[in-house]
């Protein structure tokens, strides 16, 4: 049965379209700014620059299948093929637009990044800003295990002061509390939207699954801050919510509830989780699309952005991160959990053998770990990927029977 | 300065030095001593002077021989060498007699090494340092010293020896002597073969300080006096990389006919390039020397600067071309890579490429640096 579609994900791709568009034609006075996902895009929003996802832009090249000859390209240029695929897909389009989905992105006119995601986004954006040659501002955001420390805080807040002071000295743009506090007020909207929109998914059936989570996730990426992410999840909220409120599902058949952890196989993502639909299993919570879920404190707007933009998924302890995936079992009623031990993404995935243990023992529910990549199809191996899932699915389907205690795959 | 007692060091020459230096790197993690406890660590950034003056011994984790498939169960394939190696020595228990292992969020692994190790190993405590990305600025200097303060309260916690400014001021005297002499060594490398050299220097993150800096200072005095030892001939190269202790491709060098005359690695010149200044306050000074010292590529530093000290010391060593011998799967390194090998190719010095993992086959690596020698001859 094919995928069952959203009506509102036409709207989104009008909505990214005009996104990336507007990057490129609209806006010529405005300087455009490259952005890493989890850096406080509202500073940015608020002082007038056009912000650009190079990590969305990739992801979709890997969803359109063009992310392997772009690899391919930054390979040949000396960039080695265990580095992260997002970043050989850039590199690549950035050597050899015309083979690029939309010509590429944009030339940037700065780059802001923030290292709270990974350490390999620091060293990407080093290379394109040298590449480009742009001023290239950077925002360290310190590991947090266990609490977040007063001086962890008081280091970032100086940082983004700094950074504004540095905006504000290279650009002829000016920065206004009032407007942060708007741009954080909408960002906080579609925040808490598209926590609820996720959080629907704890009904049976789940009206959505894995597929229409990475999908929709883009404008909480791209667009937060706008009044359009903010319309854009208002539509899904009530579309997903007559799902729920009519009993429909995502899948045709829901007997197993999925969690999936890690970012998304992006040239396989319909096919991939089509193979778990055959067994009834609709993947109906992620980690991944809910690590864009805080919401900042307006108070004091810059401090407020400290504090939620620091201990976010990917740059707190595993202890943390494995309480956090517990607490998704338990709300969504979670049957089994599916981890992407994906190449590309060291921080998210190095620890996944640690976590599986916690999360197993602690909850009883088991684990599947699948290797793959994110953006290279190269490390996608299917007929292994396959005899792996079913064997999983077959351990769900005799759950009935008292549970033994964690796999150590 | 107290040398300690507990380690006596003969006359001995030269090659005597170095050979007990190399079987000190042979002895799993000193279980044939008793004092001092050691802490481990793993990254450079971790301030062993702190650690001294909580007394204890500050021991560099190299991954030594444990067969690196016992980690398998904690990481999966593409997770670097260095990582494998040091979690599978712990697992297989040779890294037992430490008190504990300190971790600094250097690069993605090293940070998520530490929470691993912490699950894989909960008999073990764990003190984690955080190094600020950022190199300049006042408040990236503030926050550190704070950071190396707090830390510093940790580990003599843990201790239970209270850190006095005196004691640390001797750690650092201590550490910067241990520098110094390496630089002094690093100038009269000619002496020594590659591999030695390398030896020489890998004992020093493994051996207490006091026994190290005795042997050292011997060591540089020798090399000094015995005038009959052979200067090293052969083609000068640069090695460049992150942590580079395995011998192999020094060996071969010494075999093939090159010579390692300048290296920028972390296990080398990155480590002992900048002393902390012996005044002021203490934890202040120890910051300065992180924040000024020839940065990992896990730093924001400008673009330009890995390449200016690489070609500064090609031009002042005068080698020939340069070996990139990085660890497959180390991605700040890799990053860096194509630019600085492009831009020295332009500008007529040529490079190697070397992917070195602990599998690598001695054989493949000997046609690739024959191969590479033999151009450079031409």
């Amino acid at each position: 049965m094919a995928h069952r579609r959203l009506q509102a994900t036409r709207q989104l791709n009008r909505l990214m379209t005009k996104h990336y568009l507007a990057a490129r034609h609209f806006h010529p006075m405005r300087p455009i700014a490259y952005v890493s996902s989890g850096a406080p895009v509202e500073i940015l929003r608020t002082m007038g620059f056009l912000p650009v996802y190079p990590e969305n832009y990739t992801a979709l090249c890997g969803a359109r299948k063009a992310s392997l000859s772009l690899c391919q390209t930054a390979e040949a240029q000396g960039y080695s093929p265990d580095l992260c695929s997002y970043a050989r897909t850039h590199l690549g389009a950035i050597a050899d637009p015309s083979a690029a989905p939309m010509g590429g992105l944009p030339r940037p006119d700065l780059i802001l990044c923030c290292n709270n995601i990974c350490g390999t986004i620091l060293k990407w954006f080093q290379t394109v800003s040298r590449l480009y040659d742009v001023p290239l501002f950077v925002l360290d955001t310190p590991y947090v295990k266990g609490k977040l420390k007063e001086e962890t805080i008081n280091y970032v807040n100086t940082q983004l002061e700094k950074l504004i002071q540095a905006l504000e000295k290279n650009f002829p743009r000016r920065y206004r509390e009032a407007r942060l506090r708007k741009v954080v007020a909408l960002s906080n909207e579609a925040t808490a939207l598209w926590r609820d929109i996720r959080y629907l998914c704890t009904a049976r059936p789940s009206p959505l699954n894995a597929p229409d989570l990475f999908v929709n996730m883009a404008p909480m990426v791209v667009l937060r801050g706008t009044a359009a992410a903010v319309r854009y999840y208002r539509a899904l909220k009530t579309e997903v919510e007559e799902r729920v409120a009519r009993g429909i599902g995502a899948v045709p058949v829901e007997r197993y509830r999925l969690l999936w952890d890690n970012i998304a196989i992006w040239y396989e993502l319909f096919r991939f989780h089509r193979y778990f639909e055959r067994y009834d299993a609709c993947f109906v919570v992620d980690t991944y699309t809910g690590a864009w879920s805080g919401l900042v404190e307006c108070d004091d707007p810059i401090r407020g952005l400290a504090c939620t933009y620091t201990p976010i998924l990917l740059n707190i302890g595993f202890a943390q991160r494995a309480e956090r995936m517990i607490d998704l079992i338990e709300a969504f009623q979670v049957d089994g959990f599916v981890m992407h031990a994906n190449r590309s993404c060291k921080p998210y995935s190095l620890g996944q053998y640690a976590i599986q243990r916690l999360v197993s023992e602690r909850t009883g529910v088991p684990g599947l770990i699948v290797e793959a990549d994110m953006c290279d199809p190269r490390a996608y191996s299917e007929s292994q990927l396959k005899t792996r899932i079913q064997a999983f699915m077959e351990t769900l389907s005799m759950r009935d029977s008292p549970y033994v205690g964690p796999r150590h795959l | 300065m107290a040398t300690s007692t507990a380690y006596p060091v003969g006359f001995q020459c030269a090659g005597a030095i170095v050979e007990q230096l190399r079987s000190s790197l042979g002895a799993p993690c000193q279980k044939q001593r008793t004092s001092p406890p050691s802490l481990g660590y793993m990254c450079t950034y971790v301030p062993e002077e702190i650690i001294h003056a909580a007394g204890f011994a500050a021991l560099r984790i190299l991954p030594g021989t444990a067969p690196a498939f016992i980690a398998d169960a904690w990481l999966p394939g593409f997770c670097c060498a260095v990582a494998r190696g040091c979690l599978a020595r712990s697992l297989s228990g040779e890294l037992d007699q430490l008190s504990g292992l300190v971790f600094a969020s250097t690069c993605d692994t090293m940070q998520c090494l530490g929470d691993i190790w912490g699950m894989a190993r909960p008999q073990d405590q764990i003190v984690d340092i955080d190094t600020p990305t950022h190199l300049d600025s006042h408040h990236v200097m503030s926050y550190l010293t704070g950071e190396l303060s707090r830390f510093a309260h940790e580990v003599a916690a843990i201790s239970g020896r209270a850190i006095s400014f005196q004691t640390l001021w001797q750690s650092i005297r201590l550490y910067n002597r241990k520098r110094q002499l390496l630089r002094q060594l690093e100038d009269s490398r000619e002496h020594l073969n590659s591999t030695d050299y390398l030896v020489v220097i890998n004992a020093g993150f493994v051996l207490p300080v006091e026994a190290y800096v005795a042997l050292l200072e011997q060591l540089t005095i020798q090399l000094s006096e015995e005038s009959h030892s052979e200067v090293a001939t052969g083609i000068p190269l640069m090695i460049s990389g992150a942590l580079l202790e395995d011998t192999t491709v020094h060996e071969l060098l010494d075999e093939l006919g090159g010579r390692v005359v300048g290296d920028d690695l972390c296990n080398g010149s990155r480590y002992y390039d900048t002393l902390v200044a012996e005044s002021g306050d203490p934890f202040e000074a120890l910051a300065v020397r992180y924040l000024h010292r020839a940065p990992c590529p896990c730093k924001h530093a400008p673009a330009h600067s890995r390449l200016e000290r690489l070609r500064g010391m090609v031009r002042c060593t005068e080698a020939s071309g340069i070996i990139f011998a990085l660890h497959k799967f180390c991605e700040p390194h890799a990053f860096d890579y194509p630019y600085l090998a492009h831009t020295l190719e332009e500008e007529g010095i040529p490079s190697l490429l070397l992917e070195v993992e602990s599998t690598s086959s001695r054989g493949q690596l000997r046609t690739r640096l024959q191969a590479f020698l033999e151009i450079l001859s031409l």
